[in-house]
This record gives structure tokens, C-alpha cells and sequence, in this order.
């Protein structure tokens, strides 16, 4: 399907490369790496729910650290697809419609991996369901959780009602145990073949789509405006203590769901022949967003500084002058800000934008917006609550510097590197796409690696 | 395991016991009674939360701390750790040179620092599970260890570093197996056998004003030694200890007498443990 899609776009050096022999070894390289970081994240991070936290460089001076970094990135990512993808079903977005599904495809499994990182950082995660057994109503994190769960519903509702005609077509055309899988999950569905009942079929998904669209869009704000409000309420830290926090989590959702959108749509699953009009529509709204949370973050530290109070200032000059301040410099600002916008904008008027660009804008601007999770939950715990209490205990648990350690990075790496994979392969096997068409049973196929042929 | 059943009868047949004299016993009997006693706290653990039922406040535990007494030389934290048994990295009360500054002639201000209690902790209302909550009956701040799901959020959200988080480090005493890993923490009366994997191991944990101290009407008897180990032990005397609800009680008299502090009065917490400056 995708050859046509080359003729057309002759011109796309991507392209080019993905179909030659350069492009087969590059794929064969990058699946044997995420394939071993994979299953070896895997096993460290097993290994760590068998012994304990005591393995992490996790303290009691600074409690949370890369795993909670990384579970407000990934809900932020979710949840900012899950919007963009609201645009179009709820708004009527025409021009973003072909990039729909793969917004939702994108914001259900990275709410899975943000699930997974709370999941991993629990001290005692065999317990995890208390927050079900014993609802608290005046927790922030209880609520958290609760919008998770109604959030993954009205998701795996969604990717039903974009699936199931599909779904119903394929369980005719695929023999064997797929097509029977097929069958169960389109859940006995059967998309009529006469084209106005056809059409009014998809009416049907479409009213759903806009239904749970609706609902969804609340529970995506509360989803991440209420993980931004799991710290704007805790008033002892007060870099965190503030309104603005949650309205920076949903900006900065927007920001990096739209970036890591367009990465895909350019380099993972590409359709230029239908992408044309809508790349550059989108990476001018996903840099509107960017600049407006670089306005939010101006915002913060004018208040902070001006203040003056040091238990305000000192997280940020943590930030901009401590041992990470690359972070804040090179990763947040320099590659998740500036860059991105001279590669969209900076050129002439007059010349044409290139895929390329717009993508590698998109996958720096979500690897920006790390930069500024790791920044919104480390230094404002590195800073003790009262002066001196770091070093009245002699203890590494007492330690304001904190750097994760293998055992964190490994086992973040593994449980990305899994859901990356699991993704192409449900890409690939499930109608997730527009007019996809079902993979060849058993056919001489691309060996053990089928999702890459997309 | 040598059981002496004598010495349990006489336990259950004489409630007059105090807590202190049962412990006493439990230092001659080792483990099989911890360990009896933990089965029983377990099984009242599983009652609902005592918050939840609405009882009448009996007493308004707190600390007055005179700094001027204090030269620094932290017995109450080592008392601490012996009557806890707390792991490394978990100390419920710290000793902190730093927080306030110095006095005239640059002499050190010390300040022992255990949990404030606070009226209004910050600590509790943000736990997703209510493992932590505020007694109703005496004010205290208490940890349920078969509750905790050891998220951590209510260490980010104590203004005071109260609380700490057991990462199942241990020190060369327990890791070696002397006869000091043998006795079990008294906290809360459970006599926990600390063990991988288990509570309070990957739970936060924090200061009880040694509550497993109390009798059955949750009262402490100083003159028989139920007492906060760091009180008990403070070699200044700078540690007072008491019942704010008891006009008549030496932290109520010195609140009267003389000027005290509490640290970020500004947050609201209205923290139970003052500082005589």
C-alpha cells in the first residue's frame, strides 16, 4: 500500500530510505535494540518489584523522582492526544481528521505506560486497588486515579467505534484463529455492505465518536490538569504551590502529544499523499501551544523571583544554575523550544515545508517536554523544608542530589521499548488506521518483524 | 522457641499490667510473644479506621522543646532509634543545627525536630488510601502500616521533613544476625518481625510519640517511665512533654510562662510542638 504512496511522494528522502536496503538494516538494527532493551528493562524491572525500592536512589529527601517524571509525561502525552483527537470528533476538525486514529491509538498506550510507571513506583504495589477499596474523597492522587480508570473506558470505547467496521470486515476476509480474533473483538458487529446502510453505519460510530468525545474531553482536562493539581495543592513545596500548575500540565500535554503526532505521522506510520494539507496545520497549533507554555513557565519564575521567598527561588536556581541545569538549558529550552521553531519557521515564505522538518520538530519537542517533567518533580523537592535537614541524618536517603540510577533508567528504558514494540505490532494487526488493509496470514511476509512494513 | 506459659497468664489475667511492665516482660520472653501480639494487632488492624469513628477528644498531646537547654549532643535521636528500632535513613527525630539562626555571640541554636502532630496536618488529607490519618482521641499522627501503599505523596506534602520512607535498608546489627535483630519495634504495640517485603518495609513511617507507650485510656505515666524515648532520655531536660488539654501539665505551664515559637506558623498547620527561644 505504501509504493503507491512513494510514487506520489518520490521527492521524501524518508521515504525513500525506509524502502532500500539501508532502510531494511536500519529497521532489523532498531528492532534487535528495542527488543533487547525490552527484555532486559523488563527483567530489572521485575527484579525490582521482587526486592523492594531500596534499590533505586529514591530518598526520603527526595521521594519521587525519574518513575513519577515519567508518569506525568506519559499521562501528558495521553492526554494531550486524546485532545487534539477531541478537535476532530468533537469540534468537526476536518483537517486533522486523518490524523484521528492515531491520536487515540497514541493516548491509550501512553496512558498504559503512565499507569505502569505509578504502578512501578508504589512502595508496596501489591496493594495498589486500596485506592479503589478505600476511596478517599479528599486526596488529589485518589481522584487521579479514579479519572485514570474512566479515562481508559471512554479510550478503549473510542478505539472500539473507530475499529469496528473494520474490524467486522476483516473477521470475513481472514481465515483462522485472526479472524476469529477479529470476530470477538469486534464483538459480533456486522458492518452492512450496502452502501447506504454503510453510510448510516458510520453515522452511528460517528455520533458515538462524538459522544464520547464530549465526555472525554473533562476527564482528559481533569486527567492531566488533575495530575498538575497532585502538586499545585502541596502548599510545603512552593515552586509547586500554584494555580498555574495545573493549566502548565494541560499546555504542555497539548504540546508534547501534538509533537510526538507529528513524529509519527512523518516517520512511523506516513500517508504523505493525505498528510499534505494537515502536517503544517498541525505543527503551527502544536507550536502555539509550545509558546504558550513557554509563556506560563516566564509566568512562574516572574512571580518566584520577584517574591524572592528562598524556598521559591532556590528550585529555580537549582534548575537554571545546578547540576542539571542542562536540562533546563539544552534539553527543555534549547532542543524542546528553539530549535523546533527555526525548523518550522525559520525560511523563506515562499518555499515549501518538507515532512522531515515538521517531524523532527515534533520528536524534539516532545523530548523537550521530558526536560520539563524532570524539572517540575526534582528540584523542587531537592530543596530540604527546612535548612539543614538533609545532612542531620548522615544517610544517602538524606541526599538532595538526586540522580536515578541504573535500575531506574533500565527499567523505564524496558517498559518504553515494550509498549513501543506491542504498538507496531498492534499497528499492524489491528484496523487502528484509515482504510488499512488486513495483514497477509502466513504469507511470505517481512520475517518476525511485520510491523515494520506499514 | 521456649513459651512459658506462666508468664502469659499472668499477662492476660492482670490488666493492671502498664505497657512498660509488659515490655519488660517481652525482653525476657524474645520473640513468640511479639510475634503472638503482632497476630493479634493484625487482626485489629483490620478494623476500620479509628478516625472514622467519631470519638471525643481525651488528650492534646505536644511538645515544648527549650532550646536553650539543648547543647546538641543527640541522645533523643539514638533513644529514638532504640526504642523504634528505626532502620538507616529513617529517624524520627533529627537534630538540626541550621534551621534558625545562630544566637548572639554565634553560639549554635540546636533544635530537635520530631513530629509536630499538627492540628491541621497537611500530611494526611493527601493520601489516596487513608493509611495516615489524625486520632481523634488524642490528636496524634498516626501511620497504618497494612494500609500505607507507599506512594510517598504525604513526605512531599509534610512542611517539617516528618516523614520517612522504609527502603528495607538495614544496619550491620540486623544484616549480621546479632541477638539485636531478634527484638522486634515496639511501634503501636505490633511487635512487627522486620522482614523483606514486608510492613513496615516500603512504608512511610514517622514519629508516635512513642504511643505504644499509653495505657489502655491512652495516658502516659512519666514516673514509670511511659514516656517519649527522647523526652525521657534528653540529658538538658530541654524536651517537655505532655498534655496541652491538662492546664495544669509542664508544657501548658511553660506555654503560659514564657514566649514560644512553632516553625512557618504561615502554613496553618498549627503544629503541636513549641520552641522556647
Amino acid at each position: 500500500m505504501s509504493a503507491s504512496a512513494v510514487a506520489e511522494d518520490t521527492l521524501s528522502p524518508w521515504l525513500l530510505f525506509r524502502h532500500s536496503a539501508a532502510g531494511r538494516v536500519t529497521r532489523l538494527l532498531w528492532n534487535i535494540t528495542m527488543w533487547a532493551v525490552a527484555v532486559f528493562g523488563i527483567g530489572v524491572l521485575l527484579y525490582r518489584l521482587a526486592v523492594g525500592l531500596g534499590i533505586t536512589r529514591l530518598g526520603s529527601t527526595v521521594p519521587w523522582g525519574l518513575w513519577v517524571a515519567f508518569y506525568i509525561y506519559f499521562i501528558g502525552l495521553s492526554a494531550g492526544s486524546f485532545l487534539l483527537s477531541s478537535l476532530v470528533f468533537v469540534f468537526g476538525l476536518k483537517s486533522l481528521e486523518t490524523l484521528s486514529r492515531l491520536a487515540v491509538v497514541q493516548a491509550f498506550v501512553c496512558l498504559l505506560i503512565g499507569l505502569v510507571f505509578i504502578f512501578l513506583d508504589l512502595g508496596h504495589w501489591e496493594r495498589f486497588y486500596y485506592v479503589m477499596r478505600y476511596p478517599q474523597w479528599h486526596s488529589v492522587l485518589a481522584w487521579e486515579i479514579w479519572f485514570y480508570n474512566a479515562y481508559l473506558v471512554i479510550l478503549l470505547m473510542e478505539q472500539f467505534f473507530l475499529m469496528r467496521c473494520d474490524l467486522a470486515r476483516w473477521s470475513r476476509e481472514v481465515p483462522g484463529a485472526w479472524g476469529r480474533i477479529y470476530k470477538v473483538l469486534s464483538l459480533g458487529f456486522i458492518c452492512p455492505d450496502d452502501p447506504a446502510q454503510k453510510a448510516q453505519c458510520d453515522r452511528q460510530s460517528a455520533r458515538w465518536l462524538y459522544y464520547l468525545g464530549a465526555i472525554g474531553i473533562p476527564i482528559a482536562l481533569g486527567v492531566h490538569g488533575g495530575t498538575g493539581a497532585i502538586f499545585a495543592v502541596v502548599k510545603s513545596r512552593p515552586a509547586w504551590y500554584s494555580p498555574i500548575f495545573p493549566l502548565v500540565f494541560i499546555i504542555s500535554a497539548l504540546a508534547s502529544g501534538g509533537g510526538l503526532l507529528l513524529f509519527l505521522r512523518v516517520f512511523v506510520v506516513p500517508e504523505p499523499a493525505k498528510d499534505r494539507e494537515t502536517l503544517p496545520q498541525v505543527a503551527n497549533l502544536v507550536a502555539g501551544f509550545l509558546i504558550f507554555d513557554v509563556l506560563l513557565l516566564f509566568l512562574e519564575f516572574l512571580v518566584g523571583i520577584y517574591g524572592g521567598m528562598p524556598d521559591h527561588t532556590e528550585p529555580y536556581r537549582l534548575m537554571t544554575n545546578g547540576p542539571f541545569a542542562w536540562v533546563f538549558w539544552f534539553q527543555q529550552l534549547g532542543l524542546g523550544v528553539a530549535i523546533p521553531l527555526l525548523l518550522l519557521y525559520a525560511r523563506p515564505s515562499h518555499t515549501k515545508y518538507k515532512a522531515e522538518e515538521i517531524g523532527i520538530a515534533g520528536l524534539l519537542i516532545f523530548v523537550g517536554i521530558f526536560g520539563v517533567r524532570l524539572n517540575i518533580v526534582i528540584p523542587a523537592l531537592a530543596v530540604p523544608v527546612l535548612r539543614g535537614f538533609d545532612l542531620a541524618m548522615a544517610s544517602p536517603r538524606m541526599h538532595a542530589l538526586y540522580v536515578p540510577n541504573w535500575v531506574e533508567w533500565m527499567s523505564s528504558l524496558g517498559v518504553v521499548a515494550l509498549a513501543i514494540q506491542m504498538t507496531r505490532w498492534a499497528l499492524h494487526r489491528l484496523p487502528m488506521r484509515e482504510h488499512q488493509e488486513p495483514p497477509v496470514p502466513a504469507a511470505a511476509g517481512h520475517g518476525a518483524e511485520p510491523a515494520a512494513a506499514a | 522457641m521456649n513459651e512459658d506459659p506462666g508468664v502469659r497468664e499472668t499477662l492476660e489475667r492482670d490488666p493492671t499490667l502498664t505497657p512498660c511492665e509488659r515490655r519488660e516482660m517481652f525482653g525476657v520472653l524474645g520473640r513468640w510473644l511479639g510475634a503472638a501480639l503482632a497476630a493479634a494487632t493484625v487482626s485489629r488492624a483490620a478494623e476500620p479506621a479509628p478516625a472514622a469513628q467519631g470519638r471525643q477528644r481525651k488528650h492534646h498531646y505536644g511538645m515544648v522543646i527549650d532550646t536553650r537547654r539543648c547543647v546538641g549532643c543527640r541522645a533523643c535521636v539514638v533513644a529514638c532509634k532504640a526504642e523504634n528500632k528505626t532502620p538507616p535513613g529513617v529517624a524520627y527525630t533529627v537534630v538540626l543545627d541550621g534551621a534558625l539562626e545562630p544566637r548572639i555571640g554565634d553560639k549554635p541554636l540546636f533544635m530537635t525536630k520530631p513530629c509536630f502532630h499538627c492540628e491541621n496536618p497537611a500530611c494526611t488529607v493527601v493520601c489516596p488510601v487513608g493509611a495516615t490519618f489524625k486520632r481523634a482521641e488524642d490528636g496524634l499522627v498516626v501511620v497504618d502500616y497494612d494500609r500505607c501503599i507507599g506512594c510517598r505523596y504525604c513526605i512531599t506534602a509534610c512542611p517539617y521533613g516528618a516523614r520517612y520512607f522504609d527502603y528495607g535498608d538495614d544496619y550491620p546489627a540486623r544484616s549480621d544476625k546479632t541477638p539485636y535483630d531478634a527484638v522486634p519495634s515496639p511501634e503501636y504495640g505490633q511487635y512487627r518481625k522486620r522482614e523483606p517485603g514486608r510492613s513496615p518495609i516500603g512504608n512511610v513511617r514517622k514519629c508516635t510519640f512513642c504511643l505504644h507507650l499509653q495505657d489502655e485510656q491512652g495516658a502516659y505515666n512519666r514516673a514509670a517511665g511511659c514516656w517519649p524515648a527522647c523526652a525521657k532520655t534528653c540529658t538538658g531536660k530541654a524536651i517537655h512533654f505532655g498534655d496541652f488539654m491538662d492546664p495544669e501539665s509542664e508544657v501548658s505551664r511553660l506555654l503560659r510562662e514564657r514566649p514560644a515559637i512553632r516553625l512557618k506558623e504561615e502554613m496553618g498547620n498549627e503544629p503541636n510542638v513549641y520552641y522556647l527561644l
